[in-house]
């Protein structure tokens, strides 16, 4: 909402500045969001008079005027076709800044200099008309600054008025606002009206067929106006509102809005039919084309003002064409209304149109209001269109709406607000408000004022007391409560841990997007069938390639490999922990699940003197997994081939197994995966499933002794293919269950000559110990042997010699 | 007399001498043991002086401690020499060459570390973690939170949907919904998470995290809800930050605040971040709404609780003085290592 200050002052007295003024409405709830003086720049053009006009030497298009502003002459160049000797111009001088950006300068224009530009009203931000220069009549005082001739010297406020100060989306709102911080009275416009002719009920009647859309309707004719442009007072005022001026029937509806708050609306009334107004809900599929030219197919859920032949307006939200007022028009049917606030946002919501009349509407228009209203336009139709008021007027108010007296206990306000607050300064805050407030034993019977839709319960009334009296003045203190310590939520926890662990580990935390593209799947070559692609949609993305919920990390974490790669960072290692989105069929909700992904690419380790750079494989990312579930205590975890991730080559990568559960995968990502996100190079990811994670961490840990008595390691070298997987030969031993064997681990894979080709040689080594004693070499040497021998024949295979 | 004089010079001589050529710190000990010891050979030879007359046992002594000396600060000057020389010869290890690390050190997200901080200090206070499901019915998004439909107020949010009923959370104020419909009062949570507006620009991703907090219990005031967040904001920000409170809108509180700070970038003088006010919007916050509490079957008779709602980019932002939203979810390695 733009107040101008000097229009708010015909309300209400305001001796302080600009400044100051915002800071007060800031801290009773009408936030000042900016203080401007959007016509400054017309404090550099001057009002001059062209005493003469002569050729310009170099061009014939171009002449030299000699331009006078009372106190200095200048000689302007200008090539516009409407310029006269003895005419008032403005002219503007160096240094000023015209809407357009354009900064005037001393200039040389073909060979003559001018210290300045005579301007037309567009290149001043005043009009729309660019035909030649704006030819400025006699009231003028030459020497003026445009501004001062304007009436256009003015600040500004931008307040911001939240959705339940309505009553405040006028200059008489911020008004009665401002009275009420500095308790003052408002002064309210005085005027008469002149009526004439025969009453409006002779030729015009209204019929309200939806009342539960329609609370009040007026209409008020005024014949015989002329159409013009509107004075320049009004017109420099819903300038500085930020309205544009078209004509003055339409900004008299458009000033009145602008300063009671309430929608007017003006019909030709010559338009029409049978000089009937009918107020109805939309037929299915009927048209209407408003004032912008648009056509509307209806919803029987849209309220129409109409005549017997049709729609004639949108109601609250725009006129119809049909109706228009236009430079012929001659009487006008004026409306004012109090319409459905709901029924109003939904059609305007549904067609996407959001007007200053639907704005007001949605957030209710004072119902007294609109009599007022309609009286301060029929008084300036008259007084500035040649207008005739017809005697009497048309009120559709069937059912007229009283605010509701409530109660307000005042120990209530105190325990609220938590302070001490005084009877008398409560009613005090209340009455500078406008309600009316009645002593009852120890409670307040309180009436809000009309305008004030917001206040109907006691919690309304405190919020007013506590608004006034300043939420700076009500002391801090602290809350009250009965200690109580309970635990984390685990899974939370957790969640926690396995960043700080990533982290430790080197990797770096990022956070991506939730929603993500639908081509992503296909990107990643999902089959049609996959989990993944049962996704939840958005209705209304903000793009194309963020319109589904995740449902996976994948997508997101190649987002980021990829953008990284093209900021030239090849050398990287992130993960996210972040929920994914799985759409069950016939569920209301998705169901939401944490997921851990990570991407690697670039080398084993950091750049440094101390090892060869050497490119990232397979293991690395292993290493991060294994040392990941280690520390959350989950062992014993298996790793199988897999071949049915699309998006991993399948050479080198691999499911993660925990008993039967698969916790998820890692590997390669395949190289049609690398182009569609235009990877620059290799790369590695995983994802895991961290709810089947968060089951497997043990709730406790364990402790075991430690050993009284030395270890014995005996190392066996085996001879297998190539393709034998070496976690087999531990997973074997471990199902043997000898006693002593502490632990196997492998120590050395090696390939090439003397193995024979085909072939690899796998280390391993094998802790022996005894809880009890030191065991013999002959103890330690007959289980090796009975180990070995068991793998061999199991696995078929050698000891290499 | 002469022979015990003329056999100590001797061994000041052979003592000296040997003394010289030694090459070894150990060679210079045993030397010291050979000439000074308990049983060396000055030591010895000084013993044989109660055979001599008493009279000459001063001057013998005399030259015998004269000796003693000479060759103690003979063994002191080969051995310092010999350690110089030494040192001299060894050769060190650069120690200024970076050591051997696989990775350096890896970062947790800046939203993350300020979430962290953010819900420590309301655990310290002794408020409870709540969670709750990202996609929301509208129910508890807007209606429980006195939004009804066709409401001006759902004009606040710009919201994605996924139906007519399913939404992306605006805002984790859902949450409260869901914890006060399951417990009775006292109540004192908090709810990160991530919540979601279509809206995208410097100041505004679809996408961002905010944390919420409710506490509910008999005799719960404003003067209250202000001690809090005050000293959250101290917490935060410093002891010296200022504070202020002003009056606002919100459809679930009332009264309803905005919270300001004073401007961390230039102390609330006036600049181009606070757009020359000298406060900075921080939070919104206020009472529960009467309203609330009857969707949940609460009593507002009985209790009441105050409710905020602050965005954790917003105080990243503040904080480390990022200027651009985008920056988080953007990931670049660069900006991620800084935190």
């Amino acid at each position: 909402m733009r107040v101008p200050l000097n229009w708010l002052r015909e309300f209400v007295d305001v001796t302080c500045s600009a400044a100051e003024l915002a800071e007060m409405l800031t801290m009773a709830g009408l936030e000042v969001e900016e203080i401007e003086e959007p016509f400054s720049y017309l404090k550099r053009v001057i009002v001059a008079r062209i005493n003469a006009i002569k050729p310009h030497p170099n061009a014939d298009r171009l002449k030299i005027c000699v331009v006078t502003t009372g106190e200095q002459t200048y000689e302007i160049v200008c090539g516009a076709p409407n310029i006269q000797e003895g005419t008032l111009v403005p002219l503007a001088l160096p240094g000023c800044e015209l809407p357009s950006g354009i900064v005037v300068k001393e200039a040389k224009i073909r060979g003559i200099k001018s210290p300045g530009m005579l301007c037309s009203q567009k290149e001043l931000g005043l009009g729309e008309d660019h035909s030649g220069i704006w030819l400025l009549t006699k009231e003028f005082n030459i020497g003026k600054t445009l501004a001062e001739a304007l009436n256009l010297d003015d600040t500004v406020l931008e307040v911001a008025i939240t959705p339940n100060r309505g009553d405040c989306l006028s200059i008489l709102g911020v008004a009665r606002e401002v009275a009420a911080i500095t308790r003052q009275k408002i002064h309210y416009p005085t005027f008469t009206l002149k009526e004439a002719g025969e009453p409006v009920f002779k030729h015009f009647r209204v019929t309200v067929k939806h009342r539960e859309h329609c609370y009040r309707y007026i209409v008020r004719l005024i014949r015989g106006v002329r159409i013009q442009p509107s004075p320049w007072w009004l017109q420099a005022k819903l300038l500085l509102a930020g309205v544009r001026p078209i004509n003055n029937i339409v900004d008299i509806t458009n000033y009145v809005m602008l300063e009671y708050g309430q929608p007017l609306h003006a019909f030709d009334a010559a338009k029409i039919a049978e000089g009937h107004i009918i107020v109805r809900l939309a037929h299915a599929g009927e048209k209407l084309i408003t004032l912008d030219g648009k056509e509307h197919s209806l919803h029987d859920t849209d309220l129409l003002i109409c005549d017997p032949r049709g729609p004639i307006a949108l109601a609250g939200v725009m006129g119809g064409l049909n109706s228009e007022i236009t430079p012929e028009t001659k009487d006008v049917l004026l409306e004012s209304a109090y319409f459905n606030p709901i029924t109003i946002r939904r059609t305007a919501k549904r067609l996407n149109i959001s007007t200053e009349s639907s704005y007001r509407f949605e957030r209710e228009v004072d119902p007294e209001g609109t009599f007022q209203a309609a009286q301060r336009a029929c008084y300036f139709m008259q007084s500035l269109a040649e207008g005739t008021v017809a005697p009497g007027m048309i009120d559709e108010y069937p059912e007229p709406q009283h605010p509701v007296a409530i109660y307000v206990r005042i120990p209530r306000v105190q325990q609220l607000l938590g302070m001490e607050i005084e009877k008398d300064q409560i009613i005090d805050i209340l009455q500078s408000l406008q309600i009316e407030v009645k002593e009852v034993e120890d409670k307040l019977e309180v009436t809000p004022p009309s305008f004030r839709h917001d206040l109907t319960r006691e919690i309304d009334f405190i919020e007013e007391v506590a608004r006034l009296y300043g939420y700076e003045k009500i002391a801090a203190s602290a809350p009250l409560l009965p200690l109580q310590a309970r635990a984390l939520p685990s899974r939370q926890n957790w969640r926690t841990r396995i960043k700080d662990i990533l982290s430790g580990l080197g990797w770096h935390e990022v956070i991506t997007y939730a929603f993500i593209d639908p081509k992503s799947f296909d990107k990643l070559g999902l089959p049609s069938e996959h989990p993944f692609r049962q996704v939840t949609k958005l209705l209304n993305p903000l793009t194309a390639d963020r319109a589904v919920m995740r449902s996976t990390l994948v997508p997101g974490l190649l987002e980021v490999c990829s953008y990284n790669h093209h900021q030239r960072i090849y050398h990287l290692r992130v993960f996210e922990v972040g929920k994914v989105f799985r759409q069950i069929p016939d569920a209301v909700l998705p169901e939401e699940s944490y997921k851990l992904g990570g991407v690697l690419s670039g080398y084993h380790f950091d750049f440094s003197w101390h090892f060869r750079p050497e490119q990232a494989d397979f293991y690395d990312i292993k290493g991060v997994i294994d040392a990941l579930l280690q520390a959350l205590g989950i062992n014993e975890v298996n790793y199988e081939f897999q071949n049915d991730i699309p998006y991993l080559n399948p050479t080198n990568s691999a499911y993660i197994i925990k008993g039967d559960k698969c916790l998820g995968y890692l590997g390669e990502i395949q190289s049609e995966v690398k182009e569609a996100w235009d990877l620059k190079r290799s790369a590695f990811l995983f994802e895991l499933d961290l709810e089947s994670i968060f089951d497997l961490i043990p709730k406790q840990r364990q402790f075991k002794p430690l050993p009284k008595f030395p270890p014995t390691e005996r190392d066996v070298a085996l001879v297998v293919p190539e393709a034998f997987a070496a976690q087999a030969v531990e997973n074997f031993v471990t199902t043997l269950a000898i006693p002593y064997l502490e632990s196997i681990e492998i120590i050395d894979v090696y390939q090439g000559a003397p193995i024979e080709a085909g072939k690899k040689s796998l280390t391993y080594r094998l802790t022996y110990r005894a809880p009890d004693r030191t065991l013999t070499d002959a103890e330690v040497d007959k289980l090796h042997g009975h180990i070995v021998g068991k793998i061999l024949k199991n696995f078929k295979i050698e000891v290499r010699q | 007399m002469e022979s015990i004089i003329a056999r100590l010079e001797a061994i000041e001589e052979g003592a000296l001498k040997e003394i010289k050529a030694a090459q070894t710190i150990e060679q210079l000990e045993s030397l010291r043991i050979k000439y000074l010891g308990r049983k060396g050979e000055v030591t010895t030879t000084l013993r044989q002086l109660g055979k001599i007359p008493s009279e000459q046992r001063p001057l013998v002594g005399k030259k015998g401690n004269e000796i003693k000396e000479k060759i103690q600060l003979a063994l002191e000057e080969a051995t310092e020499a010999l350690k110089q020389k030494i040192a001299a010869e060894v050769k060190h290890i650069d120690v200024t060459l970076p050591g051997r690390r696989a990775y350096s050190y890896g970062t947790l997200h800046p939203i993350t570390q300020v979430m962290r901080e953010i819900c420590d200090i309301f655990l310290r206070l002794g408020f409870d973690i709540a969670e709750g499901p990202d996609v929301e019915l509208d129910y508890y998004n807007f209606e429980a939170l006195n939004i009804p439909p066709h409401h001006p107020a759902r004009d606040m949010q710009d919201t994605f949907y996924i139906s007519s009923d399913v939404v992306l959370r605006t805002h984790t104020s859902s949450i409260q919904i869901r914890v006060m419909e399951k417990e009775k009062p006292p109540i004192r949570i908090i709810a990160p998470g991530a919540v979601y507006r279509c809206d995208a620009d410097v100041s505004h991703t679809p996408m961002f995290h905010q944390v919420e907090g409710l506490l509910v219990e008999k005799n719960v005031s404003f003067s209250q809800l202000k001690g809090i967040l005050t000293t959250f904001m101290e917490a935060v920000f410093g002891e010296g930050i200022g504070v202020r409170f002003r009056p606002s809108f919100f459809p679930f509180t009332e009264p309803s605040a905005e919270m300001d700070i004073s401007c961390v970038i230039c102390g609330g003088k006036g600049c181009r971040v606070c757009k020359g006010t000298g406060w900075l919007e921080i939070l919104g916050c206020g009472m529960v709404d009467p309203a609330v509490f009857e969707k949940v079957g609460y009593d507002p008779e009985i209790y009441t609780g105050f409710a905020f709602g602050l965005g954790v980019e917003r105080i990243a932002m503040l904080k480390y003085g990022i200027d651009d939203i985008r920056l988080f979810f953007e990931n670049h390695l660069g900006f991620l290592k800084q935190f």
